[in-house]
This record gives C-alpha cells, sequence and structure tokens, in this order.
C-alpha cells in the first residue's frame, strides 16, 4: 500500500510540476492497478507540420506566398536590374538624357 | 490647385510620419540602421516638401533642398541604412565614410551650380520635375510646347538646348546615378533578399510581405525618377506618393512582433 501511494505520488508530480508530461495513464497489469505517465512525445521541432497551428510559419497552401510572392520577387528582380543599368548607361554617357 | 500640387502635400506628410516612427525606433534601440532610415526618410519627406513648395512659388533654396536631397541622396541614405541591417561586418562604416564624403561632395558642387540657376525659366505651371534639366535638342527634332530654347556652346559646338533650371552639363547632375545606384542595389536588393530568405525558409510571413511591400515602393520611386531623367517628369509626384505609402505599410508590417509557436497536442493513446 505504501509503495503504492509512493508510486501515485511520484507520478502526480511529474506530472503536475513536468510541464513535457501529458495526462498519466492508467493501467491494469497482472500486479493491479499501475499509474504511468506518457512522456511528452510532442516536441515542437518533431511535430509534424501539418499539426503546427505557429502564426510566424507560411501557411503550406497558401495562393500567395506560392506563386504571388516569388512571382513578384523575380519581377522586382528583373526591374531592380533593368534601373542600374540604366543609372550605369547615364554615367558612362551612353544613354542622353 | 491642380493634382500636381496636392500631391506633394500628402507625400510629405506621410513622409513625416514614417520619419518620426522610424527615429523614435532609433532612440529606444540606438541600432545603426535606424539612424540611416530615419536620416534617409527625412531626406525624402524634405524633397517632397520642396516639391510641394515650388508647385506654388520659386525658392532657390529651396530648389537646392529638392535635388540634392530629394533628387541625388535620399536613396542612397535609406539603402545604407539596410546595408546596416543585413551586414555586420567593418568594412560598413567604412562605406559610411564614403558615403558622408560623398554626400557633402555632392552638396559642394549643388552650391556651386546655385549661382548659375537660369531662374527665368521657371514656371508653377509644370512640375519642378518636368523643367529641372538643360536637354541638347537634337538635330531633326522639335522642342515641345511652351519649352523655352538658347543657343549655347556646349562641349566645342553651338548647340540648340530646351532650358532648364540647372544648366547643362552641371557635374551635381552625374553624382546622382550613383547614389541611385547605390540606393537600388541596398534598399531594393535588400529587401528582395530578405523577402526571399523568410520566404525560403517558410518563416515570418509578415516580414516577406513587408519587404515586398518595401521593395515594392523602392522600386517605384526608382522607375518614377528615371521616366524623370527622360523627361517624363509627370509621373514623379504619384510615383512618390505611392512609394511612401508602400514603404510604410511594408515598415510596419515587417516590424510587427511575432506571436508565439503554438504547438498542437497529438491525442493521447486509448488503452
Amino acid at each position: 500500500m505504501t509503495y503504492i501511494i509512493r508510486r501515485f505520488t511520484y507520478s502526480m508530480s511529474l506530472v503536475i510540476f513536468n510541464k513535457n508530461l501529458r495526462k498519466p495513464m492508467l493501467t491494469h497489469s497482472r500486479s493491479g492497478l499501475k499509474i504511468s505517465t506518457i512522456e511528452n512525445q510532442l516536441k515542437s521541432a518533431d511535430m509534424p507540420d501539418h499539426q503546427k497551428t505557429s502564426k510566424s510559419h507560411i501557411p503550406e497552401s497558401s495562393m500567395l506566398f506560392e506563386k504571388i510572392v516569388p512571382a513578384l520577387l523575380f519581377f522586382m528582380g528583373i526591374v531592380t536590374v533593368t534601373l542600374i543599368l540604366f543609372a550605369a548607361g547615364v554615367l558612362l554617357g551612353i544613354i542622353h538624357f | 490647385m491642380s493634382i500636381n500640387q496636392i500631391l506633394p502635400f500628402f507625400s510629405t506628410a506621410i513622409m513625416l510620419g514614417f520619419t518620426i516612427y522610424v527615429l523614435q525606433r532609433f532612440f529606444i534601440r540606438r541600432a545603426p540602421h535606424f539612424l540611416f532610415w530615419g536620416l534617409g526618410l527625412a531626406m525624402f519627406g524634405a524633397g517632397s516638401f520642396a516639391e510641394a513648395y515650388l508647385s506654388l512659388a520659386w525658392s532657390p533654396w529651396v530648389f537646392f533642398v529638392w535635388y540634392l536631397f530629394g533628387a541625388a541622396l535620399n536613396a542612397a541614405w535609406i539603402g545604407h541604412g539596410t546595408l546596416y541591417l543585413l551586414v555586420r561586418k567593418r568594412w560598413v562604416h567604412v562605406v559610411t565614410g564614403v558615403l558622408v564624403i560623398g554626400s557633402l561632395f555632392a552638396g559642394f558642387l549643388m552650391l556651386q551650380v546655385m549661382p548659375k540657376l537660369d531662374a527665368a525659366v521657371f514656371t508653377t505651371s509644370k512640375p519642378v520635375s518636368e523643367q529641372y534639366g538643360t536637354k541638347v535638342l537634337e538635330a531633326g527634332t522639335t522642342a515641345p510646347a511652351g519649352a523655352q530654347t538658347a543657343t549655347t556652346t556646349y562641349r566645342g559646338e553651338q548647340v540648340t538646348v530646351i532650358r532648364g533650371l540647372l544648366p547643362l552639363g552641371s557635374p551635381v547632375r552625374l553624382t546622382t546615378p550613383f547614389f541611385n545606384i547605390y540606393g537600388l542595389l541596398t534598399l531594393v536588393g535588400g529587401a528582395i533578399w530578405s523577402a526571399f530568405l523568410f520566404w525560403r525558409k517558410r518563416v515570418l510571413p509578415n516580414r516577406v510581405i513587408g519587404n515586398v511591400l518595401i521593395a515594392a515602393g523602392a522600386l517605384f520611386i526608382g522607375s518614377a525618377s528615371t521616366l524623370t531623367r527622360l523627361g517624363y517628369g509627370q509621373f514623379l509626384y504619384l510615383g512618390e506618393l505611392v512609394s511612401a505609402i508602400l514603404m510604410f505599410a511594408g515598415f510596419r508590417f515587417a516590424a510587427r512582433p511575432q506571436p508565439e509557436e503554438i504547438p498542437q497536442t497529438a491525442p493521447a493513446a486509448a488503452d
């Protein structure tokens, strides 16, 4: 009995004080009632992406970020290079204004 | 008042708010990129204000502010702030020195040209961006309606020119492409690069959007300035206003604090 109380108290303390542990699980075994804890298997770094609800990540199936943003970045890159070449042409006297 | 007389006032108001916002962040965090952004934005705002003033009246010193800060320097100083943000190396301080010396030199050249300004051609009926530069009239072409022409000697040849406020061949006009190239590379290139990095890593979507908006805003004013050089100065004021709005919006977007990662718990296994 003392053993069971000690074991229960230990398990509950792990649940209460360790935020990585989730709810305790009761199982029956040959020796009787057994209380065990489920270790946290949900470290955020190992979580599958679809389980993440983070707002600091780009959503996976977003038209804006999958198509529009890369197209805009490419187009703006082209325009930037064109403007730089124009300014260089003015400096070198190739383009007269 | 025409639309070209009203737009610069709106641009000035937006740039004033933007400049105060950025400089406030500098005084809190003391990061050099905020200082250079703030100074560059203040130059942009000064240029907008000078345009607004010149749409109503002439002043040679307001024209000085318009050309030096609005046309020549502001892009380079804003872009230099982006360089400080993205590159944490000592050589950036050397580039700072070059920028400061170059800016002072451009100011000196502008002061030299002040006594030679052709104020007689100035009119409030046209934007200053359409009348600031003296251009050689190519043989066989006719001057636009209302343009004043003159005959002068340039590089040993008699040429017909369309008169502008700055005399033909002013050295200060040759400094502008240097500053603009540097500003394009650092400001636009830096914003595009930052947006690409965050997009590739699939993180911080607000910074992706913010940097896209900043790059778009800078390209707007860069394109409008280029068109001005080609003789289409009527787009400059609209370009400035759109640029101010986009860059301010982009900056606010990118500067938003990030929410914490919220991992979702898998349901506990049931036995």
